[in-house]
């Protein structure tokens, strides 16, 4: 039976992406369109009309829908790059930079009273900010949520949490900026601290998952020592880990795999922005309005 | 712009080979395996520290296409091309290494 529902949901799903896909390829150009007029908000006024024209006569000349789609995001991509720092230094800001470990633009304002109804401006850094934000604080909820916490416990542990962790993002972004002026070797100790967040950051993803992959495991140790695997909690599961680890090597294999795997997969990005060049973090000095890094 | 990345040194490859003939950015992007996300800012980056030249060509009057940007290397921009081709930069500060050749 449930051989059928998963048959049925894939065959469900397949249509349901075909679907999509058709519907995303048929208005490519109008995607395309909107995603050029969009994207060229970011940039100064005098540079709109000239940026517009160069990505529609680029998007004319890419073959299919489907590079001329990847054209248009990447086109996106380019005026954050290209638009951030212009508009970070127009809101006061004094330094802009790409966070490798968190996905997104991080600004570095020291004068917010700079800001004079700049609609435009504060609206993409707003909904930047709300959506790291809010995509923290989704994460921290996840994880939390695991382990059965009532509602109000989660809320309290996500609060400080996610303070916690865009403090230390911005504590990373004053460091990472100055490092990169001042020495390699400032760079490096930067980028080692963000590793050592990234990694930590992993292992916690990792453990839920860990505790899920080995569940039936658990229960048979729980049962064991006497618990019930209904009203166990965190610890006693921890505890049940350990067991299970130190007399099952293959559990043992397996739960370290993992675990290693996450924190490397949370902390790849940023460990090859710091030693690949060409895709090391970008820095920009809003002063002066030139890449510094 | 102080930095030479890598990313601008395949533009500068890209247009260095096809000299003197004019591209468009994304044939650029094209010819040195460049994606649009990276190829816009670092033209841009290059344009504004005068390395590269751009012109605008305009379309036949009555058609709906879009006038397209050619770009093309500068006199300086051939010179750190060439610069790069002939494996003589091999770092990231590309002033230094010109003002080293001139003395």
């Amino acid at each position: 039976m449930s051989w059928a529902v998963a048959m049925f949901g894939t065959v469900m799903l397949s249509i349901l992406a075909g679907w999509l896909r058709t519907i995303i390829i048929e208005n490519a150009p109008a995607i395309c369109s909107w995603l050029f007029a969009k994207a060229v908000m970011l940039l100064p006024a005098e540079e709109r009309e000239d940026q517009l024209n160069e990505w529609r006569s680029c998007s004319d000349a890419c073959a299919g829908p489907a590079t001329q789609l990847l054209h248009a995001f990447g086109c996106v991509l380019g005026s954050f790059r290209m638009g951030i720092p212009e508009i970070a230094k127009a809101f006061g800001a004094r330094s802009v930079a790409f966070s490798g470990s968190a996905f997104r633009w991080i600004i570095g304002l020291d004068n917010r009273d700079s800001y004079e109804g700049r609609g435009r401006i504060v609206y993409p850094l707003g909904a930047l900010s709300l959506i790291s934000v809010g995509l923290c604080a989704f994460s921290y909820v996840t994880v939390l949520s695991y382990f059965h916490l009532s509602t109000l416990t989660v809320v309290l542990a996500t609060v400080p949490l996610v303070f916690s962790t865009l403090v230390i993002d911005r504590s990373l972004l004053r460091h990472s900026r100055s490092g990169t002026k001042k020495s390699p070797l400032r760079r490096r100790a930067a980028t080692a601290a963000r590793v050592s967040v990234a990694m930590v950051l992993g292992l916690a993803i990792a453990e839920p998952i860990v505790l899920l992959t080995l569940g039936g495991h658990l229960d048979t140790a729980l049962m064991s020592a006497g618990i019930s695997p209904d009203t166990a909690g965190l610890i006693d599961r921890e505890w049940a880990l350990q067991r299970v680890l130190s007399s099952n090597q293959s559990a043992f294999l397996v739960v370290y795999s993992i675990r290693m795997l996450i924190a490397l997969v949370i902390s790849l990005p940023i460990m090859i922005r710091s030693l690949v060049p060409d895709t090391s973090e970008v820095f920009f000095d809003c002063d002066e309005g030139r890449e510094v890094a | 712009m102080e930095r030479l990345t890598s990313t601008k040194k395949r533009i500068l490859t890209a247009l260095f080979e096809v000299a003197p003939q004019e591209l468009i950015a994304v044939e650029v992007g094209r010819q040195s395996h460049i994606l649009s996300g990276s190829l816009y800012p670092a033209l841009r980056a290059l344009r504004n520290d005068g390395i590269v030249e751009t012109r605008w060509e305009y379309p036949v009057e009555g058609t709906s296409e879009s006038p397209r940007r050619l770009y093309r290397l500068s006199p300086t921009g051939f010179a750190i091309a060439k610069a790069i081709h002939d494996g003589k930069i091999v770092g990231t500060n590309w002033r230094v290494l010109l003002r080293g050749d001139r003395s």
